[in-house]
């Protein structure tokens, strides 16, 4: 009874503890409510622009109102956490790290047991007509764990730091890999790969690293044989692979009806003979009905916040958020140029679907999360930097007065007195 | 040394930002060119000549299974095959004499002198073909349109089982060609061991025809297992 007191009297200390430090925080919130609404905005206004994208690519299915409403609320959903990330300070992230990471990681390898089987891979947690993908979840968590470690780190000499953060990422990757989910798998190897190359690594630990992947690449090529048909539709080698070939061949199609303008009320259209239209195909649907011209903001859009991501690590960033403003960047813009490249057919198909924009619960409220990190993070360094330069500029010390000029001093007659 | 390391990773985030904007030029570049170079015509010419059918094809029943393992009920999907014979004797005889070049198809035609009986209706040829019989092959591939086969399911139990009793029976379907459980067993699990329609949509282009959606038959469409130590007799 005694012992039961005792961790119930320190839970209710340490959240009685929690919560004070978060009202602290939350207290100074007026600077941060007008960034969060014009955040809000933006995101609202490009999310609703994929809802719209998503009905008009869905004419014609059975469903077709059915997508663009869930992919609505979604977006609401998410634009709620968006702002709890926002709004809660990155040390509350560093404070309860601990169970982020067990709770993510934990849900990674459950999927494997307690998950459902969807198109070959046991990725998603289903409940009752709802769907989670616990591979996009993760993340955000990632990063900041990948941050957090690199800090914590930082005493290592440089190869054992750089070993221990590939290892780290390969196990992060490891339930991934088992699900099988190849295009996420490569989406995070990205990501690592390129924090490794910023955070300093040489052209010695570039090729260390690509050797083994090159293996793994060539290790699902022997294992699953829809990845080397897909591999072989790319190539154009191999018998008969219509199957592989379609979902490619139909998106060309798209690309090439809609030519520079599009075609917004076109009769027949091409994109109702793409599969997964409202997800892994949506560039070659959008590019079908609006044209170069309208999908061109789409590419500079995913280039734009690459750009700012970069702009943020080389501007204002600690040494923690180094690596949270690059991975957001490479995570986001570079799963963006993937869908791109493989709608545009520069890529076997890969089955990744476009942040913001493609139906789906999972990515949509993943990017919002990352976003609203990379924000915070963002205010958070703003306001250090600014709060820094006040105090370098109060601990200056005062000029000297300059001596009051009595006339008849040499220094007086110089100044013509 | 801690300045250099910094300038750096400054220097390091431009390059991917260098990166990225060489992507996107080459993203650009083939947008273009697919809008631009390639002629739009020819792809015109072939989506104009789509043709698409959809297909339903009723799942298997669920297996029944006991507690040690053995399978007390199952389903086997069986083909019959058909064929409509034309309204006049002389079509009649003469598609029968093309069907007769198949060599297996041969020996199964009614005689030509039983014809005039059988004139604008359905025969049945033969019935319980499965997958492996070689005559499907030949049917797919030569006979003439005429000449078709239904798929249909019979159920089976595993005989001398002590279980038997409890099975029940199931009747066919003819709407959707699914198994029904109407006693015993098979009636209380039927939502469960009861096949699903499968749609499967056939598309034809300029190109190639292809199969759009396509599923494995583990995947969907087949009704669920029930195991008899899970569920109460």
């Amino acid at each position: 009874m005694a012992t039961i007191f005792i961790l119930a009297r320190l839970a209710h200390e340490k959240v009685t503890a929690e919560a004070r430090a978060i009202r602290r925080d939350l207290g100074n919130a007026t600077g941060r409510l007008h960034v969060y609404f014009r955040l809000v905005a933006l995101l609202l206004a490009l999310g609703s622009a994929g809802c719209l994208l998503i009905q008009s690519a869905t004419r014609g299915m059975a469903s077709q109102s059915c997508f663009s409403r869930l992919q609505m609320v979604w977006l609401l959903f998410g634009l709620t956490f968006l702002g709890a990330c926002f709004l809660f300070p990155r040390s509350f992230y560093k404070r309860h790290l601990g169970i982020i990471l067990s709770l993510v990681y934990g849900l990674l390898w459950g999927v494997l047991l307690f998950g459902t089987k969807i198109q070959g891979a046991r990725s998603w947690y289903r409940f009752h007509g709802f769907c989670m993908q616990p591979s996009e979840l993760a993340k955000p968590a990632f990063l900041i764990a990948f941050a957090w470690f690199w800090k914590w780190a930082e005493k290592w000499p440089f190869q054992a730091r750089f070993a221990a953060g590939a290892l780290f990422a390969g196990l992060w990757m490891l339930p991934i890999i088992l699900q099988p989910d190849w295009g996420t798998t490569m989406i995070y190897a990205l990501t690592t790969l390129v924090l490794l190359y910023c955070l300093g690594m040489n052209w010695r630990q570039v090729l260390a690293v690509l050797v083994p992947a090159l293996a793994g690449i060539s290790w699902a090529l022997a294992r699953h044989p829809y990845v080397r048909r897909r591999f072989m539709a790319f190539f154009g080698t191999g018998g008969d692979l219509s199957a592989v070939c379609w979902q490619a061949m139909q998106m060309r199609d798209c690309l090439i009806k809609g030519g520079w303008t599009g075609g917004l009320f076109a009769e027949p259209s091409s994109f109702v003979y793409v599969p997964y239209r409202y997800n892994d195909s949506i560039f070659a649907a959008a590019a079908e009905l609006l044209g170069v011209a309208g999908v061109l903001p789409l590419i500079l859009l995913c280039l734009g916040w690459v750009g700012y991501c970069c702009y943020l690590a080389g501007r204002h960033a600690s040494r923690w958020t180094y690596p949270v403003y690059l991975g957001a960047g490479v995570m986001l813009s570079g799963q963006a140029f993937v869908h791109l490249a493989v709608n545009l057919g520069l890529m076997p198909t890969t089955g990744i679907n476009l942040p913001l924009i493609s139906y789906g619960g999972s990515s949509l409220l993943t990017t919002l999360l990352i976003i609203g990190l990379v924000e915070r993070c963002a205010w958070e360094d703003k306001q250090e930097e600014a709060s820094s330069m006040a105090i370098a500029v109060v601990s200056t010390p005062a000029p000297r007065e300059k001596a009051p000029l009595v006339a008849g001093t040499p220094l007086a007659l110089e100044n013509g007195e | 040394m801690r300045r250099s390391v910094e300038e750096r990773r400054i220097r390091r985030a431009w390059h991917l930002l260098i990166v990225f904007a060489v992507g996107a030029v080459v993203l650009f570049g083939r947008l273009a060119w697919l809008a631009h170079h390639v002629s739009g015509q020819q792809e015109a010419l072939r989506a104009k000549h789509r043709v698409s059918q959809e297909l339903w094809i009723p799942g298997r029943r669920g297996r029944i299974v006991a507690a040690d393992g053995r399978v007390l009920a199952w389903s086997e999907r069986r083909f019959r095959l058909l064929w409509r014979v034309p309204d006049t004797l002389s079509e009649a005889l003469a598609e029968r004499t093309e069907c007769a070049q198949i060599q297996e198809l041969a020996p199964l035609l009614p005689a030509a002198a039983a014809l005039p009986t059988c004139l604008g209706r359905e025969v049945v040829l033969e019935h319980d073909l499965t997958l492996s019989d070689d005559i499907l092959h030949s049917v797919s591939a030569w006979a003439p349109a005429t000449v078709s086969l239904h798929a249909y399911f019979v159920r089976q139990t595993l005989p001398g089982a002590p279980e038997s009793a409890l099975l029940g029976e199931v009747e066919l379907d003819d709407e959707h060609g699914l198994e029904r459980g109407v006693s015993g067993l098979e009636k209380r699990y039927d939502q469960v061991l009861r096949g699903r329609l499968v749609c499967l949509r056939m598309i034809a282009d300029g190109r190639q025809a292809m199969v759009m959606d396509e599923k494995s038959e583990g995947e969907r469409g087949n009704g669920d297992d029930i195991h008899l130590g899970e569920v109460s007799p």
